[in-house]
């Protein structure tokens, strides 16, 4: 029987490898997506997902099941850390680098790039012009929502619900694997 | 700089807050405020809210993309690593040698106690300093007991800063019915951790001295049986090597209540 949410992270905390290794397992391509919507290429990708689990590792005594399922932490941890990094390194990435450039390297050898680009890029089409902006600094970028408010002119209220109801409209695409 | 995109004005939601908080996209401070506010719903809603947010954590829209297999091993070595270079590693062990016996105790082992838990690992070692006269059995059973009494001791998250550092020093004091505790600097930044325990109400004033002039002093009220901490970032104790550190406890007329010193090498 697998372990809970709740004890996986006991065993993680208490430094049992077995559970570390079980949880990657379960988040592994979570916190690499996560990383490659940030770092478009796979040697920073996989920096970054390393860096992310030994946070996890770091924080395990700190998940508490009754307030977020597992999957949602891992998400939390991973974003920040994304967003932290991305911030070190004074550079943000651009939509086009995730829908038009054909030079970066895959995340993995069977897997076309391009494809991977042009799947996001008719997930975006389908949105307003607002919702392109906010998505692109807020979900891309990592801009906080009222850094976008502010350079978008726009209230706050505005931004959230225009980035939710955006992301639910990208959400209708392909489901990726678990 | 603001630019001019056309928007509609559209107040978000409690749907919209969970999930743009499930996806890491709200300020902490927001979800926080957010957290707050989900406590005060029924526990079923609460519950559709955990659920939701699951969801969307789960199935957000990302690249979809594969990590290469070589990743698993990656992550595992840095792990190791990392616990190898960083002091809560005996820790580590400590916490699941207890676990292995308390298996059903509560579990809290937070970040900061794992510190200081780590500290008294490395005190095991200090002990023989001023308890030579004990046998090991003893000297593990006086441990013991102190790191139960540091597992109920709330630890702020700047003295785990300084308890965390690497090539800390400590100096261990304790005396029959005077209390006990330790003083941890780092040698490189010269920060210092007072922790004691069970002083005499009548020690006023704490001095740490090296080499006998008197480098921090401050009131001091002890706070009975129970531990306490300070934490003192004034690069006192910086380059101590050779030199003798000293922490003294003294009453309100001057007079030493208590006093430990150690050449340190």
């Amino acid at each position: 029987m697998p372990l809970s949410d709740q004890e996986l992270m006991h065993e993680v905390a208490s430094g049992n490898e077995v559970a570390f290794g079980e949880l990657y397992d379960r988040f592994g391509k979570l916190v690499f997506r996560v990383a490659w919507q940030f770092f478009p290429n796979r040697s920073e990708s996989e920096d970054a997902v390393q860096e992310v689990f030994i946070r996890l590792w770091r924080t395990a005594d700190r998940f508490d099941a009754d307030r977020a399922k597992l999957v949602t932490w891992v998400m939390l941890i991973a974003r920040r850390h994304m967003i932290d990094r991305l911030r070190r390194k004074h550079t943000r990435p651009t939509t086009q680098d995730y829908v038009s450039d054909p030079m970066g390297d895959g995340p993995n050898q069977t897997e076309d790039p391009m494809e991977i680009r042009a799947e996001l890029k008719v997930r975006m089409e389908r949105l307003s012009e607002l919702q392109k902006e906010v998505v692109a600094r807020t979900y891309f970028q990592g801009f906080t929502l009222k850094e976008t408010a502010e350079q978008l002119g726009a209230p706050l209220g505005t931004v959230k619900s225009a980035l939710s109801r955006a992301l639910a409209t990208m959400r209708e695409g392909p489901k990726p694997e678990m | 700089m603001t630019e001019s995109v056309s928007h509609p004005d559209e107040p978000s939601t409690l749907e919209d807050d969970l999930i743009l908080d499930a996806l890491g996209l709200l300020d902490e401070s927001e979800s926080v405020e957010l957290q707050q506010l989900l406590k005060q719903l029924p526990a079923s809603e609460r519950e559709a809210a955990r659920v939701l947010q699951a969801e969307w954590a789960a199935e957000a829209p990302l690249p979809l993309v594969t990590p290469r297999s070589h990743l698993r091993a990656a992550c595992i070595a840095s792990a190791a690593r990392a616990a190898e270079q960083s002091p809560e590693h005996h820790l580590k062990l400590t916490l699941s040698r207890q676990t292995k016996i308390h298996r059903k105790a509560t579990r809290s082992a937070a970040i900061w106690r794992a510190a200081a838990l780590a500290m008294f690992a490395g005190m095991l070692a200090m002990i023989m300093l001023n308890n030579q006269s004990l046998t090991w059995q003893e000297q593990q059973a006086r441990s013991n007991g102190k790191q139960r009494n540091l597992e109920a001791l709330e630890i702020s998250p700047k003295i785990n800063g300084i308890l965390a550092n690497r090539g800390n020093k400590v100096l261990q004091f304790e005396q029959a019915e005077l209390g006990s505790g330790q003083l941890v600097w780092n040698d490189s930044t010269g920060d210092f951790v007072l922790l004691s325990r069970g002083l005499p109400k009548n020690v006023a004033m704490v001095q740490i001295r090296l080499n006998e002039k008197v480098m921090f002093e401050q009131a001091y009220q002890a706070s009975g049986g129970q531990f306490q901490a300070d934490v003192v970032e004034q690069s006192a104790l910086r380059n101590t090597d050779g030199q003798t550190v000293t922490v003294a406890f003294l009453d309100q007329d001057g007079t030493a209540v208590l006093t430990r010193s150690i050449s340190v090498s």
